[in-house]
């Protein structure tokens, strides 16, 4: 009997939150609301506020994909499966946690599970990025950092060079924007063990970016 | 301050990073995904309105239909199990003790004697029960003969115990010619038990298969035999022709003030009192009273008690006017303060028993009234052990069977009628 009324009370909890937010097609989007508000609105039924939502999140999720895999095709097809899940899975979106939280959750299951189907596949790529970077930066070179270009160059091949849960946790924060507790939540880790990862980040980031900041 | 450098290159890689990291994905994608959330809106919207439809579109859809429904079973199986619960009062109107006594096992015939009359009637039922589920059709209409035989038998002796009990006693003769059934009412009873038990006990040994009840039946104390065999009777009894029916319903409410007759077994004293009291009446018509009387009319039962004592006993209401019997003129008046005395004190059972009181309902029908024998139909006759055989075989009188009459002490149908009676034609 409690878990009949427990459950007839969420129901209804859940149908008041909607009630309250305004949904209607015709609202006006504006940087007020929040990722949390434009996903239960489309959750009701408006196209609009989801359209809002998918130009506020499209760019950081692309390059968190692009940067983990490094090719802008699988990049661009795994940021449209993430965004399909987020679609089909509208009504069951409770808004216990930022929708960024929420997207890069996603995004990171599926990265996970990309791994671990092609986890040949990965070292390969790996090895492969390495040599590139090896190859195209020369970070010791103080004449090549001068250049913005160039200076692009370095920082994307240092992240490249990041070991995956180093990097990981660096596309995080600089991507999704999140703190070190959502961050993680979103990797299913300690939050020490995060800290740490950002911490070896950080100190490779500025070790090959030393001759090019102190200058 | 190394943390403030810390804090500082950290930002500087953040800012070079925002600056670097312009990366879009291709319009493409955006289009892909924003056609996609529109149709999925869409096709929701469609299904929404198909599912509103099918489902008619009442408070309870979507959703809340299974909560809902859960809900209601849960709350009818409550009311249910309530209802029946409240629905079984017959289950509290039985004594635990009794209970156990009418389902378990009926073969120690020792411990049945010894029961109660009320745990002996639900012995009877368990017994009878228990015989009619073991025996075969063929060994019941065998015992149906047999019991035909022992009813006539037992038709057979009551008027003779009747004749007995209401023939005066000479005062000459003292205790040893007292009416049989005040002097020894147990030897009467043992004879037709005895009877009875040899008949059925005969019945059980020849029919061929005989279970344990019979054995059981065969070996019962007397009351349980009889009870059994009234209860076939009556079975029989309801096969018969209409017209017959009547006639074995008054059968059967004689039947029954027998057996409460049988159950009550009043006490001694009073028995005996109303025994001497009918000997003294017709004495001091008579002429004929004198001492003897009282020693003879004292039961068996009784201790020699003291005067005194007699006199304050309720008894003694009856006793006491007999030591003025030495004085004719006063017979009628003693008999008839006595009487009166007597019916209006006496109980519905002893009432009943009596053969100088009748139990007559009141107006209402429900309230009984014990008064003196009017005339000599009424008089004589005991409600609750006399038959129509016994009223009818005196002159100008005539037997009214009890109406829905129930004896205290006993089970029936209904109950709150008029009892037997025996009236004038």
């Amino acid at each position: 009997m409690i878990l009949i009324f427990s459950s007839v009370a969420k129901q209804f909890e859940i149908r008041h939150f909607m009630y309250v937010t305004d949904s209607s097609p015709q609202a006006r989007f504006d940087n007020s609301l929040s990722n949390e508000d434009l996903m239960i609105s489309y959750s009701l039924g408006n196209a609009q506020a989801f359209e809002e939502l998918y130009h506020r999140n499209k760019a950081p999720l692309y390059r968190y994909f692009l940067r983990q895999l490094g090719q802008a095709a699988l990049a661009e097809e795994f940021a449209h499966e993430v965004w399909l899940r987020v679609i089909k899975s509208r009504e069951s979106y409770l808004p216990k946690a930022k929708f960024t939280t929420y997207l890069f959750q996603i995004a990171h299951n599926h990265l996970v599970d990309y791994y671990r189907k092609n986890s040949r596949i990965r070292e390969v790529n790996i090895e492969d990025n390495e040599d590139e970077a090896q190859n195209t930066v020369d970070v010791s070179d103080p004449v090549t950092a001068i250049d913005k270009e160039k200076c692009r160059a370095i920082i994307l091949s240092l992240i490249k060079e990041l070991p995956a849960e180093q990097k990981e946790v660096f596309l995080l924060k600089e991507e999704g924007n999140l703190s070190i507790e959502e961050i993680a939540q979103v990797v299913n880790e300690n939050v020490e063990t995060v800290k740490s990862r950002m911490r070896y980040a950080l100190k490779k980031l500025k070790s090959g970016l030393q001759p090019f900041v102190s200058r | 301050m190394h943390e403030n450098d810390s804090d500082d290159i950290e930002k500087i890689i953040s800012d070079l990073y925002s600056d670097v990291s312009q990366e879009q994905p291709s319009s493409a994608l955006d289009e892909k995904v924003l056609s996609e959330a529109r149709q999925e809106l869409q096709q929701n919207s469609s299904d929404n309105i198909k599912s509103f439809t099918k489902k008619g579109g009442g408070p309870f859809s979507g959703s809340w239909t299974v909560p809902v429904s859960l809900a209601a079973v849960i709350i009818l199986s409550v009311t249910v199990v309530v209802t029946i619960e409240k629905e079984r009062p017959y289950q509290l109107t039985s004594t635990p003790d009794e209970m156990v006594i009418a389902e378990s096992d009926s073969k120690s015939d020792a411990a049945l004697a010894g029961k109660p009359l009320l745990k002996g009637i639900a012995i009877e039922e368990a017994v009878e029960r228990k015989a009619v589920k073991s025996k075969s059709e063929e060994t019941l209409a065998d015992e149906t003969i047999k019991e035909q035989e022992v009813l006539a038998l037992m038709q057979q002796v009551e008027p003779e115990q009747r004749q007995l009990a209401n023939k005066p006693v000479p005062a000459s003769e003292g205790k040893a010619e007292a009416p049989v059934r005040q002097q020894d009412p147990v030897s009467a009873e043992d004879k037709l038990d005895k009877a009875v038990r040899e008949n059925i006990g005969s019945a059980g040994a020849g029919a061929a298969g005989s279970s344990a009840a019979e054995v059981e039946i065969a070996s019962a104390p007397p009351v349980l035999t009889k009870q059994v065999i009234r209860t076939e009777k009556k079975a029989d009894s309801l096969a018969d022709s209409p017209a017959a029916s009547e006639e074995r319903a008054a059968e059967a409410e004689a039947d029954k003030m027998r057996t409460f007759a049988t159950m009550t077994k009043p006490k001694p004293v009073e028995r005996a009192d109303v025994s001497r009291l009918s000997a003294l009446a017709k004495r001091t018509d008579s002429g004929d009273v004198d001492e003897p009387v009282m020693e003879q009319a004292k039961p068996q039962a009784i201790q020699p008690v003291k005067p005194e004592a007699v006199a304050a006993s309720p008894a003694a209401k009856l006793v006491a006017p007999a030591e003025s019997f030495n004085a004719p003129a006063n017979a009628n008046a003693v008999e008839e303060s006595a009487s009166q005395t007597n019916c209006s004190a006496l109980s519905v059972t002893d009432c009943l028993n009596s053969v100088e009181c009748m139990l007559e309902s009141g107006e209402a029908g429900r309230d009984y009234q014990c008064r003196v024998a009017k005339n000599q139909c009424e008089s004589g006759f005991s409600q609750a052990i006399d038959t129509r055989d016994t009223c009818e075989s005196r002159p100008g009188c005539k037997y009214i069977a009890a109406n829905c009459f129930c004896p205290p002490g006993v089970e029936c149908v209904c109950g709150g009628g008029t009892p037997a009676v025996c009236v004038p034609e």
